[in-house]
């Protein structure tokens, strides 16, 4: 009779441990330090073109900026809603000329969003599944907005729009590619998916690829990815990934989280939670608003 | 990147410090292989950031995604099932079938059952380390267990 199952993970220690020895800093010594992850100093904000050197203006400058943010934000919305021909909520391309913006007492400074980024397309070859029938026809399915705990924080707020909220801790990659494969597969994918990971780990362009080959344009007309903030080494290139994904996918927009999060107020202190009711609010209006549902 | 003795002395205590816990966590979560792997490669980045990291509040935390950053860089692969099988004489009583199931858990279920089961981590740290709530903890813990009982009780049977 085998022993239980605890019983057993506990010899396995024994077992792990032969197969990997600690690392000493001689150890370090002799692999001289290679740096094998992606330099930090790359980093994907150009430096304020506003400038914020003069406090008297500061005031000014940050609306001013964030006013520009949204416009452009809300620009894109419209034009990428009728480039595609909008089947969402409202008259004409579903959208207003004017879209009421967030708080606007809730005051951020940002910088320019709208970065450019050399091309990349992704070079994978990731599982595509077959679709199951489902009864429930595309245009009344829920947006759906998948994340980590970023987005976790704000999941009351956001399913106040409608979205169906699939966001946990410590979420990875792999989590969403298995994730949108299951959601595609259930037949629950509708016209709208917002994406927000990137937070945790590194994401690649496979991952990337991966995710997208189960969110065809045909089926999903608009995946919004948003780019990630947070004092972590791979955050600068997951975002670098994210900018590009609109050259390759015609269903991609990006909302560009990551300079609307540099100077939030109301986030937790390790500059990467949502932590006030406004805070919350804030991240959901926008991720409504970018997409089409809030008006 | 040059740095003074005296730097030098306090980085080699850090890393006496951390690296035991920082390698089983890569170990639980990827394998003897690849962990150990990314355990080096997240001890050199923490040499080189080394300014920058005496600031963070969790080191280990912040050094366990450094690692699965650079693991997930060299390529995403399977638990090197393998690789345990040497070791099978000197385990008589180890399932074969145990790192197999270990292999077929998602990655969070088998970093925190290999955590507590293995290395004897408490559920309070494992929660630090992957920076999610204790009851989330538990809550894949006793899922991987369940798994895991599953699928050694079916091999067996057959």
């Amino acid at each position: 009779m085998p022993a239980d199952v605890i019983e057993q993970l506990r010899m396995l220690r024994d077992v792990l441990d032969a197969h990997a020895a600690p690392v000493t800093f001689d150890d370090l010594r002799r692999t001289d330090m290679t740096i094998r992850l992606e330099p930090e100093s790359t980093d994907v904000v150009h430096p304020d073109p506003v400038g914020d050197t003069e406090p008297g203006h500061r005031w000014t400058k940050r609306v001013l900026a964030l006013a520009a943010v949204l416009a452009v934000v809300v620009g894109l919305a419209i034009i990428g809603r009728q480039d595609r021909g909008a089947t969402g909520p409202g008259p004409g391309n579903g959208i207003p000329a004017t879209v009421a913006s967030p708080d606007p007492s809730f005051t951020i400074t940002t910088n320019n969003g709208l970065t450019a980024f050399p091309l990349t397309h992704p070079e994978t070859g990731p599982t595509v599944v077959e679709v199951s029938d489902t009864t429930v026809p595309l245009g009344n399915r829920a947006p759906i907005a998948i994340g980590d705990s970023v987005m976790l924080g704000a999941k009351p707020e956001l399913e106040r729009f409608g979205f169906v909220v699939e966001a946990s801790e410590a979420r990875q990659a792999n989590d969403v590619i298995e994730l949108v494969h299951q959601l595609r597969t259930d037949g629950r994918l509708g016209n709208t998916v917002v994406i927000h990971i990137g937070t945790n780990g590194e994401v690649t362009d496979d991952d990337l690829a991966a995710i997208m080959a189960n969110l065809p344009s045909d089926e999903v007309s608009s995946v919004w990815f948003l780019t990630v903030s947070g004092d972590r080494p791979w955050v600068a290139a997951n975002n670098q990934r994210i900018v590009t994904l609109p050259s390759s996918y015609p269903n991609v927009q990006v909302g560009y989280w990551y300079d609307l999060a540099v100077n939030l107020p109301g986030r937790a202190t390790d500059g990467i939670h949502l932590a006030s009711d406004e805070a919350k609010q804030f991240y959901a209006d926008l991720i409504a608003t970018w997409t089409g549902i809030r008006q | 990147m040059a740095m003074s003795a005296r730097t030098e002395g306090a980085f080699a205590a850090f890393v006496r410090e951390v690296e035991p816990r920082l390698r089983q966590a890569l170990v639980a979560t990827y394998g003897p292989v690849d962990g150990r792997e990314a355990t080096v490669d997240a001890l050199s980045w923490a040499w080189e950031h080394w300014d920058r990291l005496r600031d963070v509040r969790n080191p280990g935390a912040y050094l366990y995604r450094v690692g699965q950053s650079a693991v997930r860089r060299f390529g995403s692969r399977p638990l090197p099932v393998g690789v345990f099988h040497a070791s099978d004489a000197a385990s008589p009583d180890l399932s074969p079938e145990l790192v197999p199931a270990l292999a077929r858990l998602s990655t969070q279920q088998r970093t925190i059952v290999v955590l507590i089961h293995a290395y004897g981590w408490s559920q309070a740290d494992v929660a630090t380390l992957l920076e999610i709530n204790a009851s989330t903890v538990r809550e894949h813990m006793n899922r991987a267990l369940t798994r895991l009982r599953d699928q050694l009780e079916v091999r067996n049977a057959c």
